[in-house]
């Protein structure tokens, strides 16, 4: 059973952080939500052009067990993919075994990782190929002990890409799944 | 060239045989049609104006969809040397638009009605053979005037070239715009010829490839609303949107039956795609494939029997057939590169996809059993076919390469020729167009 | 509903109503009203745009409840050891096997323009016979070369055709080609039509001695017509009939009048690009 990503709260933040600034990372502070269906006051919780982690310099406020904090500790949020694969590669490993790491000491976080991939794509088949991105991440991270149940993910396939250019450079950001801490973290 | 002598030549028997002449070439070129201004007995004040306002009104609705087929070519009305009166509608100066080299005119009146609704009149005449070709009249409301021209434009076409109309018809899509990486989408809707364009969706959730029910009523689309991507549906009517189940996985790629009783989808378990018939009336989910890898793209044959869909159990993405049941899943492209969202034509003759090569997508069509690829169009990303419902024209999204990466609609017909971008208040993309209207 | 049943209710009242109109301005030889007008139903596009309804859950149609249930093949490894407290190098993490990706490049192949639209031939002004002959030669490759000489030509024909209509070969061809070289250039088929590869008409045609067609040609017979493309099958025919009336009065020698005075033309797209 999947849960909420994101309550409705949440959501507000996320969207008021990213039209603020965009330079300050959401700080998730709502319990995970209940597994409820439909229960989207004010209509819609997917900021349309918005992904749950913006493009902040690490370490602004590191608190432990916050969402810096793991970042920092991980080495990244994100591991990256080659063309039309979902093959996690040395670094990508590296990144989700600290992930996992940092998980353990901080058992009541859950995440969510989205899976995306370049333009280069039909748009539903890069909807499962990015489903295939989280899948490979969060089968990592499991493997890893990270109970699974404390894991969703979801794909955006081609949707939101983080690199507007078509060049190699661009394709490879954008071929990413990322883990964004759902709920749980410290303030 | 040499089938004409030969035949001429066994044509040639002695004393008294007719000779026969075959004609194994032409000229292929839109047909010069002339579409004046409607009559009426008398001006009368509508709901949408004047009814000899409309009737100028309706003529260039009419002129506007018959060219934008690519097989006629209007006539300037400034080039008229005669407009028409009520009395000309139904005998036409057959000598004075042979003139302006007419080979086709199209005639007609707009009456207002006593309950304020309009009467339209609509006749197609062959102007050399002094013949009429079609007639017909259409009663509607004054603000539904459009429609009644659509369906004389139908009337002309399909008198003249001998396949279906399609102008009566309309285009759901998806509204784009901002910048690549924070883009808003909405559902709209609009008449095939751009008119009467509405937003369904605010743009709160990102809601991508909408397509039209049987009854042009319902359109199936997949929404990301509350951050859950699943399979909704939108009822035009009443503006009442509904997720059609709270399947625990992605579910996309939604597609009605030609019967409208059931939906085909992809749902997404744990990395592996698979297609899904729902039965809207029983709510009964039915897995149709099982391969490793991703099955997605379903698309029904006219007759509902089949399947189309794109899977790459093979390596990489190509097109297989399959029983409406699932039966029998066969692969038929076989090309290079790879292929992606086919398209049943609504003729049944037919696939339009994506094919994917080189750096670009194409927009192509093949038989459905693979055989006789064409490509139809060439640029840097091409995507997404979908068929107009007399089979004729493909519409498709255009993505341009580069940070704007903007997306626009456009059209081609079977043959390859006659490309058009479709003018839409914003960039768009994930055409679907509806059968004919009622 | 009740407005579409009025606007249905009004479209009957007002068939009969144009029908009256009509008479009054309609000529007398052609019944101006229709057989029956087309009541065109109003489809609403909700005027408000809004999400009204939240999602239904429907759960009964949910994977897990039905007889063919998602496989899941999500292979949910089990946790193996509690934690790792270091993040050693795992040895394979690849979590499913990765089918291979070959990714062929193929150059894109130009899209040949699929109908290439015939070369216009210009109609004739007049058809001169020195023209004609030259058209013999051309067509003829093994022909020797022939007279250009008008009179000659026409003198040819004379001893070819000594009393009637009896034309040789050669004469024949000469006719046809200068009746199809009018006739092609206002030949518009309709090229996109989906039998259209399939589909001939023969028509019949009668000539006044100047060239005009004497009332309408005639179809005499018609291939590729199925019960199915009837509609297609009467367009195909009118565009052959539109060809010959544009292209009339046809200019052909007059002293071969007998052999053109009526004459049949298959019209054949079949070898059209």
């Amino acid at each position: 059973m999947r849960h909420h990503l994101l309550n409705a709260g949440l959501a507000v933040a996320l969207i008021a952080t990213a039209a603020c600034s965009g330079k300050k990372k959401p700080l998730p502070d709502a319990p995970p939500p209940p597994a409820a269906v439909g229960t989207v006051p004010g209509g819609d919780t997917t900021g349309q052009g918005t992904t749950g982690v913006t493009d902040a310099p690490i370490g602004t406020s590191n608190t432990p067990g916050g969402v810096a904090d793991f970042v920092a500790q991980s080495g990244s949020d994100r591991v990256l993919f080659g063309y039309d694969s979902y093959e996690i590669d040395d670094e990508g490993r590296g990144i989700l075994g600290k992930q996992a790491e940092w998980l353990a000491r901080y058992p009541n976080v859950r995440v969510t990782i989205e899976g995306h991939t370049d333009e280069r794509g039909t748009r539903e088949y890069n909807l499962a190929l990015g489903d295939r991105r989280a899948n490979a991440a969060k089968n990592f991270l499991a493997a890893q002990g990270v109970a699974a149940s404390r894991i969703t993910t979801i794909s955006f396939g081609k949707e939101k890409p983080e690199a507007d250019g078509s060049d190699d450079a661009a394709y490879s950001r954008n071929r990413r799944a990322v883990t964004v801490i759902a709920s749980g973290a410290a303030r | 060239m040499r089938h004409i002598f030969l035949a001429a030549l066994l044509a040639a028997t002695p004393a008294a045989a007719v000779i026969r002449v075959d004609i194994n070439s032409g000229i292929a070129q839109p047909l010069p049609i002339a579409v004046p201004a409607f009559a009426t007995p008398a001006a009368t004040s509508t709901a949408a104006g004047s009814t000899a306002a409309l009737g100028a009104q309706v003529a260039q609705v009419i002129a506007n969809d018959l060219g934008s087929s690519g097989l006629f070519r209007p006539i300037d009305p400034a080039a008229y040397t005669t407009t028409v009166t009520m009395a000309d509608t139904t005998v036409p100066q057959y000598a004075s638009w042979r003139t302006v080299a007419a080979q086709a005119l199209v005639t007609g009146s707009v009456t207002a009605n006593p309950d304020g609704g309009i009467t339209l009149a609509c006749y197609a005449y062959d102007v050399f053979a002094g013949q009429e070709l079609a007639r017909q009249g259409f009663v509607t409301t004054a603000a539904n005037w459009r429609r009644a021209a659509h369906k004389c434009a139908d009337l002309v076409y399909s008198r003249l070239t001998g396949e279906s109309g399609y102008f009566d018809s309309r285009i759901v899509y998806v509204s784009e715009t901002g910048p690549k990486t924070k883009r808003i989408k909405r559902l709209a809707v609009m008449d095939q010829d751009g008119a009467g364009h509405r937003f369904l969706t605010n743009g709160q959730s990102l809601v991508l490839t909408p397509r039209f029910a049987p009854n042009q009523q319902t359109i199936t689309y997949m929404s990301f609303q509350g951050n859950r991507p699943r399979v909704w549906v939108y009822t035009i009517g009443s503006g009442t949107q509904e997720a059609v189940g709270d399947f625990p996985n992605m579910s996309f790629a939604p597609r009605f039956s030609p019967s409208g009783d059931n939906l085909i989808f992809s749902m997404a378990v744990g990395g592996n795609t698979d297609i899904y018939r729902l039965d809207l009336g029983s709510r009964k989910l039915t897995r149709l494939t099982t391969a490793p890898g991703i099955d997605t793209a379903p698309s029904y044959s006219p007759d509902g029997s089949r399947i189309v869909f794109e899977s790459d159990r093979g390596g990489t993405q190509q097109l297989y057939t399959m029983g409406a049941g699932g039966d029998g899943q066969t692969r038929i492209s076989f090309g290079s590169g790879r292929y992606a969202t086919p398209v049943w034509s609504p003729r049944g003759d037919l696939v339009a996809f994506t094919k994917l090569g080189g750096g670009q997508f194409r927009i192509g069509v093949m038989k459905p059993d693979g055989g006789g690829e064409r490509l139809l169009t060439n640029a840097y990303q091409d995507e997404g076919p979908t068929w107009s419902p007399n089979g004729r024209v493909v519409l498709f999204f255009r993505s341009l390469a580069g940070r704007a990466g903007t997306a626009n609609l456009y059209s081609v017909d079977l043959s390859g020729q006659n490309e058009r971008k479709l003018r839409t208040p914003l960039d768009g993309s994930d055409p679907a167009w509806s059968p004919l209207l009622p | 509903m009740t407005e579409r049943q009025a606007l249905l209710g009004a479209g009957v009242a007002h068939i009969a109503l144009f029908a009256a109109l009509s008479l009054g301005w309609a000529s007398m030889e052609r019944p101006p009203l229709f057989e029956e007008a087309v009541a065109v139903e109003l489809l609403d596009v909700a005027p408000e745009t809004r999400v009204t309804e939240l999602p239904k859950p429907s759960m009964d149609a949910a994977p897990q409840e039905t007889s063919a249930p998602p496989p899941a093949p999500e292979p949910e490894p089990a946790p193996p050891e509690p934690a790792p407290p270091e993040p050693a190098p795992t040895p394979d993490p690849v979590p499913k096997p990765q089918p291979p990706k070959p990714e062929p490049k193929p150059k894109p192949k130009p899209t040949p323009p699929k109908v290439a639209a015939a070369k216009p031939v210009p109609k004739p002004e007049k058809l001169d016979l020195a023209e004609l002959s030259s058209l013999i030669d051309k067509s003829l490759p093994k022909a020797p070369k022939k007279v250009r000489d008008p009179q000659a030509f026409a003198k040819s024909i004379e001893i070819s055709v000594p009393k009637a209509a009896k034309l040789d070969g050669r004469a024949t061809a000469s006719l046809a080609a200068a009746i199809r070289a009018q006739i092609a250039p206002c030949w518009n088929p309709p090229i996109g039509g989906s039998d259209v590869k399939k589909m001939t008409v023969v028509l019949a045609i009668q000539l006044t001695r100047d060239g005009r067609v004497v009332g309408q040609p005639t179809v005499v017979s018609q291939t590729g017509a199925t019960g199915g493309n009837a509609g297609y099958a009467k367009a195909f025919a009118d565009t052959a009939v539109r060809a010959v009336l544009r292209c009339a009065p046809l200019k052909l020698p007059a002293d071969m009048y007998d052999a053109w005075k009526a004459f049949e033309l298959n019209f054949d797209p079949s070898e059209m690009t």
